[in-house]
């Protein structure tokens, strides 16, 4: 009898951290989805498996081609620690101690709170491993290891690490709790401001022009100005118009978006939850508005 | 006599000169006439939207829908000349490399578009919601592949 109610309690005890195991899991997935990690890391173009990486990124600096995100052991995050892991995205440093480029946008996810990388570790460690070797990037000879190490000595300074929200938000009025949290994940997850603000020649975004849009994006792409300006932002979009748009990427003329960020809101933006969609759209909306006409239209 | 020779002459140069400047070339045409139908669908599905939203019949804007699909579906060639993607477009040079699946997937938004009259002639808001998203996903699907940001 005694040797029943020992088992009856360890079963409830695997039950509880299978439990927890799924919730955290399911919160990576979350934190996934809204980090864009997907569009990136899988060569959705040549049909290439999922987070297997070797989507090629063109940019003024060169080609460079994604890495696999797999547990695979010798190409993938196989032989990766957690804390490897944790490095990378808040330093931008490699499991070898290599400096990252900033093409993979670590000075974004520099932001991004510790329990949330945690659940994003353990999300990572369900996805089947993909044994596909990781392509070399197509750059000018000059812009080695060497020359990422001197851009982040220069250019960037990473964020304190914080485990989550701090206490202090709790303070705030539900409004501003609301575009605290749009902000974190506009700029910590979404990493937004990486395309939709100008760069510098040295490929650090540009001060002052936050979210104002550029006719240089990725792939050559024209990214629209998301600032609250009138003629050339959107700050003639309604609360409902952005919600709609991160849910269905639909414009309020009717129109839906296209290229990349009809990749984003397919692969990300869609899944957030409505009390994320509103926050984050509290949070566009606060946006200082910059004049920058990227088109030949109002129109963004 | 001979000033209004010259005269004549002088203009019928002119326009000849200037005439293909005036008209724009049979692509810049094609991307005109293309852009106006996509404005036009917009228009459209924007009131598909207010009717889901405000209340009051989706039927007739759903019934545009279905034809201007009809007629992208149609004339999907003359709308998508090659080499369109230059100049003022926002078209992505993919359409070419990938015809077939260009037009399947115009074709796709068609269907959708005809499944969404049919929901809007019953008058249910849930069924016109629900093809109402398909359809917009269909949209979004094409843009995402063969066209830019917008």
């Amino acid at each position: 009898m005694k040797n029943l109610g020992l088992a009856a309690s360890l079963f409830g005890l695997v039950t509880v951290a299978s439990g927890a195991e799924e919730g955290l899991t399911q919160q990576g997935e979350y934190v996934f989805k809204l980090a864009g990690c997907q569009a990136c890391h899988t060569d959705t173009k040549n049909k290439g498996a999922f987070l297997a990486g070797g989507r090629a990124l063109a940019t003024p600096f060169g080609t460079f081609y994604t890495p696999n995100l797999t547990p695979d052991p010798t190409h993938g995050l196989g032989h990766w620690r957690e804390e490897e892991f944790a490095r990378a995205l808040h330093f931008g440093i490699s499991q070898c101690g290599l400096t990252y480029f900033p093409v993979f946008p670590y000075p974004s996810y520099t932001n991004m709170h510790r329990d949330d990388i945690h659940a994003l570790w353990a999300y990572l460690r369900t996805v089947s491993p993909v044994e596909k070797s990781n392509s070399p990037h197509d750059i000018p000879w000059y812009l080695g290891w060497l020359t990422s190490w001197v851009w982040q000595w220069l250019f960037f300074s990473p964020e304190p690490e914080i485990t989550n929200e701090p206490e202090a938000i709790k303070s705030f009025t539900k409004e501003a709790q609301s575009v605290q949290r749009g902000q974190y994940i506009a700029t910590a997850l979404a990493h937004c401001q990486e395309c939709h603000t100008p760069r510098t020649p040295f490929g650090t975004l540009q001060k002052g022009m936050a979210y104002a849009g550029t006719k240089e994006g990725p792939e050559g792409a024209k990214v629209p100005n998301i600032t609250s300006d009138k003629k050339t932002g959107i700050g003639e979009w309604s609360h409902t118009d952005l919600v709609d748009f991160f849910k269905e990427g639909s414009l309020p003329n009717g129109d839906y978006t296209g290229g990349l960020m009809a990749e984003v809101v397919e692969n990300g933006l869609k899944f957030l939850t409505p009390q994320d969609a509103e926050a984050l759209a509290n949070y566009i909306a606060t946006l200082p508005a910059i004049s920058n006409s990227i088109r030949k239209t109002s129109s963004p | 006599m001979f000033i209004q020779k010259r005269s004549a002459f002088a203009l019928s140069l002119i326009i000849t000169i200037f005439t293909p400047a005036w008209a724009g070339s049979p692509v810049e045409q094609a991307i005109d006439k293309r852009e106006d139908l996509m404005k036009n669908l917009g228009k459209h599905i924007k009131g598909v939207k207010k009717a889901l939203g405000e209340g009051g019949s989706a039927a007739a804007d759903a019934a545009q829908i279905v034809s201007l699909t009809k007629t992208l579906v149609q004339d999907l060639k003359i709308l998508f000349p090659e080499n369109s993607d230059k100049g003022d477009s926002e078209a992505k040079p993919e359409i070419w490399t990938q015809w077939a699946d260009f037009e399947k997937a115009a074709r796709s938004a068609s269907e959708k578009a005809k499944a969404l009259h049919e929901a809007a002639g019953s008058g249910n808001h849930e069924a016109i919601a629900s093809a109402f998203k398909d359809m917009g996903g269909a949209c979004k699907s094409c843009h995402q592949d063969y066209r830019a940001e917008k």
